[in-house]
Parts: C-alpha cells; sequence; structure tokens
C-alpha cells in the first residue's frame, strides 16, 4: 500500500522535471555585415506613449506618464537577392522582377523622445529610465507590427519603381517594366 | 493514534505535490507572482504619420556594436534627502548620482544614390561607366529596446539620459569610423552597382567612386 503512495508521489515530480527544457544558451553575435539594400521610402511617424501604473494590488498611489516620440521607418528592396533569371532584356527594352519590399531600419532617435506629463502620487517613485525605456520598447513593438497598416510596402513599390525606372531610362532603356516577386516559370514544350 | 499521523502526513505530502505539479503546469499562479509588481502595459494608441519621404540610399555595411556609457553628477539624494529635509530643517543632504546604460546599436553606411547625376553615367553600347558618391554614415539607431540600464543611483531626468544616449551614439560612430566603415562600405557599393549593371544587361562595366 505504502509503495502505491510513494509512487503516486514520485511518478508526477518526475513527470513534471522531465519536461522541463534547458534555457537556451545560443550565443549573441554582434558583427560588421556587409549587404545591399536599396532604402528608397522613409515613413516618419509620431506615437503617444500612454501608461499608468495602477495594477499592482500592494502599492499604494498610482503614477501615469504621457511620452512623445518620433520613429523613422525605412524601406526598401534587397539587391542581392536579385539575380540574373529576374530580368529580361529584348533591345532596348527591359522587364526587372525585383525583390519584394521590406522594411529595413526602424529607428527612434533619443532626442524625438519627450516626456509631455507626468503625475506621480506621493507614495510611489517616479519613472526612471530603465522604466521609460521599458515603456518605449513596447511602443517600438507597436510601430514595428503597424508597417503594413501604414502602407510603407505599397509606397516603397512605387518609389523603387520610380528609382530603377529613372536609373534604367538614364543606361539607355527605353521600355521599361518593373515587377515584384519571382519571375513566373515559363514552360518550355519539347516535341 | 500511528494510522491517523500517518493519513495526515500522506494528505499533506498529496497536497505538496498537487501544489507542485499545478505550478510546474502553471495552472495556480506561484508565491512570488502574487507578489510581483504588475508589469506596466501602453495603451495602443493610434500612429500618426508626419512626413513621407522618397529616399535613395544604397545600405552597404551595418556594424553591430555594443557600448558602455555612465555618467555622475553631483545631486540630491533621491529618497533619504526628501525625509530629511522635513525632519531637519535647513539639511540637505548631497551626494552623487550615476547612471551606467548598456547598448546594442547599429550603424548603418552606404551611398545616398540621389547624389548621382547625368554626368556621372556615361553608356556606350554593352559598356556603362558609373561614378558613385562617397559613401557616408546613413544611420546610427539606438532604440529603447537596444538599451539596458546597469545602474542608475539619484533622479536622472530625460534631457539627462538623452543627453548619455547621444554620447552613445557618438561612440558607436567613432568605434565604426576605425573599422574603415567608409571604404568597406565604398567598396561593397561598388561591388552591388557592378552586379547590378550586369544584370541588367551590360557586359563591360566600371563603376568607382568619386573623390572627396
Amino acid at each position: 500500500m505504502m509503495k502505491f503512495f510513494y509512487s503516486a508521489i514520485a511518478f508526477p515530480i518526475l513527470a513534471v522535471i522531465s519536461c522541463h527544457k534547458p534555457p537556451d544558451q545560443r550565443q549573441e553575435v554582434l558583427a560588421l555585415r556587409q549587404m545591399g539594400n536599396l532604402a528608397t521610402t522613409e515613413y516618419v511617424v509620431t506615437k503617444i506613449v500612454k501608461a499608468s501604473d495602477d495594477q499592482t494590488w500592494y502599492k499604494l498611489g498610482d503614477r501615469k506618464i504621457l511620452i512623445s516620440c518620433q520613429a523613422n521607418i525605412k524601406a526598401g528592396v534587397d539587391l542581392t537577392k536579385l539575380a540574373e533569371n529576374d530580368v529580361v532584356i529584348e533591345g532596348k527594352n527591359i522587364t526587372v522582377y525585383l525583390p519584394p519590399p521590406q522594411m529595413l531600419s526602424l529607428s527612434i532617435p533619443p532626442e524625438k523622445i519627450k516626456v509631455e506629463y507626468k503625475e506621480v502620487s506621493v507614495l510611489r517613485d517616479d519613472f526612471d529610465n530603465a522604466e521609460r525605456d521599458a515603456l518605449l520598447t513596447q511602443a517600438e513593438n507597436q510601430i514595428r507590427n503597424s508597417v503594413k497598416e501604414l502602407g510603407v510596402m505599397e509606397t516603397t513599390e512605387k518609389n523603387t519603381t520610380l528609382f530603377v525606372n529613372n536609373f534604367l531610362k538614364k543606361l539607355g532603356y527605353e521600355s521599361i517594366n518593373i515587377s515584384y516577386g519571382k519571375r513566373p516559370e515559363i514552360n518550355i514544350q519539347h516535341d | 493514534m500511528i494510522k491517523s499521523i500517518r493519513n495526515i502526513v500522506i494528505t499533506v505530502l498529496l497536497v505538496i505535490v498537487l501544489v507542485f505539479v499545478l505550478r510546474k503546469l502553471d495552472v495556480i499562479p506561484s508565491f512570488q507572482d502574487v507578489f510581483a509588481p504588475k508589469p506596466v502595459v501602453i495603451d495602443n494608441t493610434p500612429i500618426l504619420i508626419k512626413d513621407i519621404k522618397q529616399i535613395s540610399q544604397l545600405f552597404t555595411i551595418t556594424v553591430y556594436d555594443e557600448v558602455v556609457m555612465d555618467s555622475t553628477k553631483y545631486a540630491q539624494q533621491n529618497v533619504i534627502s526628501k525625509i530629511l529635509q522635513y525632519a531637519v530643517p535647513g539639511t540637505v543632504p548631497t551626494g552623487f548620482a550615476t547612471v551606467v546604460l548598456v547598448a546594442k546599436g547599429k550603424v548603418i553606411a552606404g551611398t545616398d544614390l540621389q547624389k548621382i547625376t547625368d554626368k556621372d553615367v556615361f553608356v556606350e553600347k554593352d559598356s556603362v561607366s558609373l561614378q558613385l558618391p562617397q559613401a557616408q554614415i546613413l544611420d546610427v539607431i539606438v532604440n529603447p529596446s537596444d538599451v539596458s540600464t546597469f545602474s542608475e543611483t539619484g533622479d536622472w531626468l530625460p534631457d539627462e539620459i538623452t543627453q548619455v544616449k547621444s554620447r552613445i551614439k557618438n561612440k558607436l560612430v567613432q568605434r565604426a569610423l576605425a573599422q574603415d566603415v567608409i571604404n568597406k562600405a565604398n567598396t561593397q557599393g561598388i561591388a552591388i552597382m557592378e552586379n547590378f549593371l550586369r544584370t541588367v544587361g551590360y557586359k563591360k562595366v566600371v563603376v568607382r567612386v568619386a573623390n572627396n
């Protein structure tokens, strides 16, 4: 009978411990990286960061803060992905299949961050730098996730088309057709 | 008597095991969580588009770097000084306030293709010659998510932190320049444009960078 009880206690403990995953120990490597990104669009956006610290039950008094910030989003295409297969040339006519546009950088310059208003009750400490940065990190993620809704990719397609069009005209091409994505496969039927 | 003690011990053990298992499965919160401060979550406020610019920048090199920057100022102590000021009128205790930031930043170097004029492009049949402007630092990015506060004592105003972050940006640029980033960006710019011009049909391609 006792053996059954010990087993009943030991089994769930072992089962739970065995399911525990070890923490990810990958090392981050910072380095110099070569690239070939053509940035054609820059969006300048602003956001008001609004936060209230009133959810912790044992802290007496509230804290509220309003921070305004500006972000610069740059988008364009990765020219290193352009292969010979993506270009069709017929005399002075050219068709280029560019890689799809992507966000290349997001920058929130520190000098464009401003605390507009804050309200801290007597029993609470003021927001310190680490707390302000944590709030701004959330805003940064919200901006990063809103790139699609802001229409950045559509504008980037237009601007990239305009730039490549003008550039190829300078090179002497007369009819220029720019598309995005992979060149459609041409099926050649052999008799 | 012994039987009832045994029953109590077994019941207690079973309860402990049950709590342990439920805690591991995240069914019940831990005692630590009950007393942990709730994270402050920002409201989902709208994003306002202030400006849309058409640019033509070729990003050729990104330097990822991590720097440490500290700042110290002579300042009043935070809570203690406030209490002492009220308790003993006329007492103004002073001390040093220190902040140490660790920032992972990005320096992007490349070529501003908007500076290319008609004079810089020469085409003859299947040959092309292109002169690129000198590469430059295009962006220095230190976002809030890239900065961690290693130590912070005393009260630091947002403007004072901005100054520290500006020094971080300057340090990132200096370190990138020390890695010869401009020359590397020029070389990479030439390689990218040569490859692009060959891809769009030119057999003989000469790309060079304008002198300063």
